[in-house]
């Protein structure tokens, strides 16, 4: 084992003797270790490679410029030329297309494609593969993967539960269209960041902050103050390593000297964000929705959901001023005025009524004389209601209570008007998590019932036993009045919930009789809990369901129908009252818009962002210096930008401000960390070779003119990957053979100076999907939840709840991409773990290749493969009948691309001949044998 | 370590190293693939490069056996992880004046799954204690036979752990992590490597009621290669997933195929000389191949004498599931695996040691189920000379409280500030008995021993320095016993 006591001397000499050689000339005052940190990190951020100012470099001088077909070449060849060797020859065809194909969508070509590149002899031939290949949707799906083993993107928070990250799957889909519509790299980045803080925020960039949470998160705290640290470590390390290449979390607990980066550094990065709510910000189980889901409509930042609601509201206003002249047609200018609004609440069935029209509101009388009386639970104030006079609430402890008189049948009217913001989460509407209307609410899974407003203007109803919710659409915190009647019929258990005379919401829930609430509170929940801030009048309860018309009438005064017909018949005669009938039914159509909002896993802030202190040894529970957001020294090239609030008020503006500060031109290290990747990606092995790790613990750049290159390249063509991926593609440099000539082999045995092409094993995932283009069964569709395929029972056995653990999905969705498939941090497809998927829990820049022999085992007696294989010969079977030679060729072109030579075609027809007489296999069995055989081909799991 | 045992031909250590690290992408291996292995740092961080460097000794591998660091007495380590928390106070942490306040509300801080509380209601313990052996070592009546065996057993009477929650207990106790990371059994064949490459290095076998909670992620690799992880072997049916040929495929048919793929393969590989890890792909299906005789082998009960058996009551219905699995143990550590672990306790509630309700029930079960097994797997290892080499780790995530968690019934919430495991085998002085908790059982007092000094002490007892055997990640040395290290509990080593 190294001697880390007796290396660390060696390297802090060695340290050191840096450090004073980049002083060179001034005396190093070094007297405490943040001095000397401090000293290191202003000298190597005008020495270290990755920190210097990114110039383009000038190309080096070459011999050999006839094999240069770009730039790349210039910086590949010169290297080479310096040892005095020379790039092995060009791939050949089918090599390339393969090459090209798996690099950008992780498929292999289809054999048209193939067929079609070989005899395309035109000089852009290439070219026009790769950008084909960049134009479909597989890309993204490719290189999203490379980007979520980045973030640790996993469909679960892990630990006892490993309850699922909901909606997660759409970050993953965020990053797919992000890559496959060339967003460029810095939008990219802010979206991931900011992307609820970005002035043109939308749909995606709010899907794109589900970055923040994606990380573990356990929902059964032991130390909250631990968790909550560990939380934020996670953002802050995966932070720095994604976009920075910084290996920040090394100075967690103390000083930092191999990279100069202090303590009090870490956490001065940490507190950019100081704002971020975590999963739960308090003891206890579970996590709080409100902090990371929002519902949020496609259409978001584009077209404004409250636009369409002031739409329907106007829409209405006019058709009811009509139906009221008709109503008063002698005096028309009496419906201004709100004293004129008419109570046209039927009595059959009223059991309470309380119209808040006492002056002190000291009490609230029921004006159903034989019903139960209400008590002010503190003191309320009067304010102008929708009929005299209405009780406004403050949000604190107002509250009025009345016995409860309902349970079987029943609706309950009111009208409300607020510009609070509501209680709870518009993720959540469960009505108890609101801010009370007319509540009777009793906690637990009871026979209870309520209305309430919550966040951002919904208004919500349910029935308890069993639990059942429903909502409107958002957008009645407007500051006007709006009728609310919430009904309920016992027998069927219907409950439905109509706004402004409009049914917005119905359900079916339980049929007991809903006795458990004493009394019903109206305008807060329970004493400090669910509080409204509002006016709320008229609030009636009937014993019996009243319909929509009824509702509609009382919601806007409006006379009732078929009397007013009657009497406008009379008055005015039959076309009038057929006019008046027209109306009616107009008012009646028009329906509230529709609010498609969806969950979104999204970044969410606290009101304040919270104070954030050094942590002595790392430890939550040794708090120290308060700090301030700010930018490691030694990559602060430039200062960070003000902190602005956005002007939605919902955040800090703290984590735009680093993500202008990482994307910012002069900030190297995002484009060197970005080029690198796609680089690494293409060519199986990074510039710099620790992608996440550009610092001195780090390995340097073994081509840093060649890195500066790339990045300037991507600087220069606004942040777009899909043009480095063209420029890289188009190069000699890429497309070389894999086979190497003998004095680079001799050489350059570690292919350093890229003498020849890396072969590189297919990816697990690639692998899979491999199998299932070549038996033709993979099902291209893209996008949309996590699919579940089946797994061995072996594996889930493994889990504390086998039988539960993993619900499968529908059929079809078993050959999705492997893309899809669920990743649960408790459990995981077996396939895929044995060939090497990235550990779920950290950010993976470069996946490890292991060859262990229980790969070998899955891939020869596996289920799966058996079953693709058999797939295979099953279709070259129908493809080539009764041709056993042909169908040979095929699966073999089908696996590798290639047409095989007719001697090993002959070797596989003598060996299904041969399995046929000892084994007496059918033929097809015989072919399955064969087809198994191909998959389990080195020619199959690598690619040239 | 030495001055004079610094590995020879590395440039301050760290430039290979990361640049083996980061080439995890391009290559590593198994068997073969050939490891730059004369330095001893190289051959644990396990990597390859692509090509054939001329560093490269394909005769060993990653996983191949390795020098311990330091002297150590065991080979292996057989854990019997007893899931869910077993009560110390009830099994081997006798406290005389707990039974006399049972039913009483006494003041006592504890933590566990229902949040802090300050007094609660004592449950006097509900077996009895009897001493045992020559070191009059206390136990209970639920573990009669395990009592027989105190003379070779060292109980750690104030083990604390950072957290009285399943879920990051267990990765604490097997990882040294809340978070999780390579399991105890990763870092022992990532130090030590294994004798047999035809059997994973690092076994778990689980309880016939399903997986710890966290299920794989207890004996994942972290971010160490996927080599390092456990594999988990069944007593009943093939042993390792996808061991056995598929359903009507012969001996003879998976050979022929094996044999055809060989051919094919190797013709490829011949045009593309310089790439290593080709052949040890082609190498891997051999492999494989032996270890599909070599494992059912070591599975094959059959083989044991029916004294043996009965040794470790496979000849019983309520033991016969335990014992089976400790005899399986005793087969594979002495066929080199480094690492066995074996769970007791299962899925959820009382099917695991997580006694909340009634705690006489839970315990009487799970320890009726084990206690003569695990007494049986010692007595055997001993008279086989294989105890001596062989490391016996015993214990939960954590213990129980003294007092009841609900207003009626005898179960106990957990307890992580003070609990028993107990170690017995290679390093282990037997008969002895350190720490102890308060008169009521409730933390520990006095010395104290964290999750990481079990880890240091087991390690060290393999001959592997806890404090430097590590694996560099993430810009750290990262260590199973955490980045500022842990001595291990030398009171109880040999």
């Amino acid at each position: 084992m190294h001697a880390r006591g007796s290396l660390r001397v060696i390297c802090l000499a060695f340290s050191s003797l840096a450090a004073a050689v980049l002083l060179a000339g001034a005396p190093p005052k070094v007297s405490t270790t943040e001095e000397i940190v401090i000293a290191r990190a202003n000298a190597a951020r005008d020495s270290w490679w990755a920190y210097t100012v990114l110039v383009k470099p000038a190309l080096p001088a070459v011999d050999d410029r006839a094999w240069c077909r770009n730039e790349i070449d210039a910086f590949v060849l010169a290297p080479m030329e310096a040892k005095g060797l020379i790039p092995a020859v060009e791939a050949d065809r089918i090599a390339l297309i393969r090459r090209a194909s798996f690099d950008l969508t992780g498929l292999p070509p289809l054999l048209e494609e193939i067929d079609a590149f070989v005899a395309d002899s035109a000089p852009d031939a290439f070219e026009r593969v790769i950008d084909r290949l960049l134009a479909s949707p597989h890309y993204g799906e490719k290189w999203a993967r490379h980007w979520l083993d980045l973030v640790r993107y996993a469909d679960t928070n892990g630990f006892e539960r490993d309850s699922d990250k909901e909606a997660a799957w759409k970050y993953r889909d965020f990053v797919v269209r992000a890559f496959n519509d060339d967003m460029p790299y810095a939008s990219f980045v802010r979206a991931q960041l900011a992307g609820d803080e970005i002035p043109d925020r939308t749909f995606d960039s709010l899907v794109a902050t589900g970055f923040y949470r994606l990380g573990l998160w356990d929902d059964e705290v032991p130390d909250l103050a631990q968790t909550l640290a560990d939380d934020r470590d996670g953002i802050v390390d995966t932070t720095a390593r994604t976009f920075l290449g910084m290996s920040l979390g090394c100075a967690r607990c103390h000083d930092h000297k191999g990279d100069p980066i202090r303590q009090k550094e870490y956490y001065e990065f940490s507190a950019w964000f100081a704002g971020v709510a975590p999963y739960k910000e308090s003891a206890g189980n579970g996590i709080e929705a409100e902090n990371v889901l929002r519902m949020v409509r496609r259409d978001f930042g584009i077209a404004d959901p409250e636009v369409d609601i002031a739409a329907y509201h106007a829409k209405r206003a006019t058709i009811v001023e009509a139906l009221r002249a008709f109503e008063t047609p002698s005096n028309s200018s009496a419906i201004e005025a709100s004293s004129a609004f008419a109570d046209v609440a039927p009595s059959e069935g009223l059991v309470a009524h309380l119209a808040f029209e006492d002056a002190k509101s000291a009490t609230a009388v029921n004006a159903v004389s034989s019903g139960k009386s209400a008590t002010i639970r503190d003191a309320g104030f009067a304010a102008e209601g929708r009929i005299g006079n209405a009780f406004h609430f403050d949000g604190g402890d107002d509250r009025v209570e009345i016995e409860r008189m309902i349970g079987d049948d029943f609706t309950i009217s009111f009208f409300f008007r607020t510009t609070d913001l509501g209680g709870g989460s518009d993720t959540d509407r469960r009505w108890f998590r609101g801010e009370g209307l007319v509540d009777g609410e009793v906690s637990g899974i009871t026979r209870d019932f309520g209305v309430s407003h919550i966040a951002h203007g919904y208004i919500a109803a349910g029935t308890g036993d069993p639990e059942t919710f429903i909502s409107s659409g958002p957008g009645h915190n407007d500051g006007k009045w709006h009728h609310v009647a919430f009904t309920r019929e016992r027998s069927s258990g219907d409950i439905q919930l109509c706004i402004d005379g409009a049914v917005v919401d119905r359900a079916r829930g339980s049929t007991e009789g809903l006795t458990k609430p004493r009394t019903i509170s109206i305008g807060g929940m329970l004493p400090g809990y669910g509080a409204f801030t509002g006016d709320i009048d008229e609030v009636r309860f009937y014993d019996r369901v009243l319909s929509e018309e009824t509702l509609l009438e009382m919601a806007y005064g409006l006379a009732p129908r078929t009397a007013t017909h009657d009497l406008i018949e009379a008055r005015d005669g039959a076309d009038a009252a057929k006019h008046y009938d027209e109306l009616r039914a107009q008012l009646a159509v028009i329906r509230p818009p529709d609010f498609k909002g969806e969950t979104v896993l999204s970044v969410r802030e606290l009101p304040q962002p919270n104070v954030t202190q050094v942590m002595a040894r790392g430890s939550p529970h040794a708090l120290g210096e308060v700090v301030q957001p700010n930018v490691p020294l030694v990559a602060a090239r430039c200062a960070p930008m003000e902190v602005v609030k956005p002007s939605h008020g919902e955040s800090s503006g703290r984590r735009l401000a680093l993500a202008n500060w990482i994307t910012d031109p002069r900030n190297a290290l995002a484009w060197r960390t970005m080029a690198n990747r796609v680089w690494q990606h293409h060519f199986n092995a990074a510039i710099a070779p620790t992608p996440n790790d550009f610092g001195r613990l780090g390995e340097p750049a073994t081509n840093p003119a060649l890195l500066d290159f790339l990045a300037s390249t991507l600087l220069e063509h606004d942040g777009s990957v899909k043009q480095l991926h063209r420029l890289i593609m188009s190069s000699a440099a890429y497309r070389m053979s894999s086979v190497g000539n003998a004095e680079a082999l001799a050489k350059d045995a570690p292919n350093d100076l890229l003498t020849r092409f890396r072969m590189r094993r297919v990816s697990a995932e690639e692998l899979r999907d491999s199998m299932l283009v070549a038996n033709g069964t993979l099902n291209r569709e893209t996008g949309g939840g996590p699919v579940l395929p089946p797994l061995p029972d072996e594996v889930l056995a493994t889990s504390s709840r086998p039988t539960e653990v993993w619900p499968l999905t529908s059929r079809e969705s078993w050959t999705r991409r492997s893309l899809y498939i669920k990743l649960k941090r408790s459990i995981q497809h077996p396939l895929l773990t044995a060939f090497d998927l990235a550990d779920l829990d950290n950010p993976c820049p470069q996946r490890f290749a292991t060859v262990v022999p229980t790969q070998s085992l899955s891939m020869l007696n596996g289920d799966l493969t058996n079953e693709l294989s058999a797939q295979l010969a099953r279709r070259v079977e129908q493809a080539c009948p009764n041709d056993p030679r042909a169908q040979v060729i095929l699966a073999r072109r089908l696996t590798s691309g290639r047409v095989p030579p007719m001697s090993e075609v002959d070797e596989a027809l003598a060996f299904m001949s041969d399995l046929q007489a000892t084994e007496s296999l059918t033929p097809s069995q015989a072919l399955d044998s064969v087809c198994l055989v191909l998959f389990n081909l080195n020619e199959f799991l690598y690619i040239d | 370590m030495h001055e004079h045992e610094l590995p020879h031909n590395t440039f301050c250590g760290r430039t290979r190293r990361e640049f083996l690290w980061q080439a995890g992408g391009a290559f590593t291996s198994v068997a073969l693939a050939g490891m730059l292995s004369k330095d001893g740092f190289l051959s644990r961080q396990a990597m390859a490069f692509d090509g054939a460097t001329p560093l490269l000794l394909p005769q060993t591998t990653p996983l191949s056996a390795k020098p311990a660091m330091l002297p150590g007495k065991a080979k292996s380590v057989i854990f019997f992880f007893c899931y869910g928390g077993p009560s110390h106070i009830d099994t081997f942490d006798y406290k005389p004046d707990l039974y006399k306040y049972d039913g009483q509300t006494i003041q006592v801080k504890t933590k566990g799954r229902g949040g802090d509380k300050s007094e609660g209601r004592v449950v006097g313990p509900k077996w009895k204690f009897r001493r045992y052996g020559e070191c009059g070592a206390y136990v209970s009546d639920l573990f009669p036979h395990i009592a027989t065996c105190v003379d070779d057993i060292s109980f750690i009477k104030s083990m604390y752990a950072d957290s009285p929650i399943h879920g990051s207990a267990m990765l604490m106790m097997n990882s040294g992590k809340l978070l999780g990371g390579p399991a105890i059994g990763s870092w022992v064949n990532y130090g030590l490597g294994t004798v047999n490459q035809n059997l994973p290095g690092f076994v778990v076998m689980l309880d016939s009621a399903g997986g710890p909670i966290s299920g794989a992620k207890n004996w994942s690799s972290g971010y160490m290669p996927a080599m390092y992880q456990g594999t988990v072997l069944r007593g009943e049916g093939p042993p390792i997933l996808d061991l056995a040929n598929p359903q009507g495929r012969t001996e003879r048919l998976q050979r022929s195929m094996l044999d055809r793929m060989k051919l094919w393969n190797s013709r490829h590989a011949l045009l593309r000389s310089g790439n290593s890890e080709l052949e040890s792909r082609i190498e891997s299906y051999e492999l494989a191949y032996r270890m599909q005789s070599t494992a059912p082998e070591a599975v094959d009960m059959s083989l044991e004498s029916k004294e043996t058996k009965e040794l470790y009551g496979c000849d019983q219905e309520q033991t016969r599931e335990f014992g089976e699995k400790c005899l399986l143990a005793r087969r594979l550590v002495e066929r080199g695996v480094r690492f066995v672990q074996i769970y007791s306790g299962g899925g959820h509630n009382d099917e695991s040691w997580d006694a909340h309700g009634d705690l006489k029930t839970n315990h009487d079960f799970h320890a009726g189920r084990s206690d003569k097994p695990i007494a049986g797997l010692l007595k055997d290892l001993k008279r086989r000379g294989l105890l001596e080499e062989t490391l016996v780790i015993w214990g939960g995530e954590f213990g129980r409280q003294p007092t009841a968690e609900y207003a009626s019934g005898t179960g106990r919430d957990h307890n992580s500030y003070g609990f028993t495991m107990w170690m017995a085998g290679g390093g282990i002085k037997g008969g002895t008995t350190i720490g102890e908790t308060d008169e009521l059982g409730s933390i520990g007092v006095g010395e104290r021993f964290h999750v990481k000094h079990l880890h240091a002490t087991a390690l060290s007892c393999l001959g592997l320095d806890p404090n430097h055997l590590s694996y560099f990640y993430a810009g750290l040395d990262q260590k199973l016993v955490g980045v500022e290290g842990a001595q291990p509990i030398r009171q109880i080593m040999v």
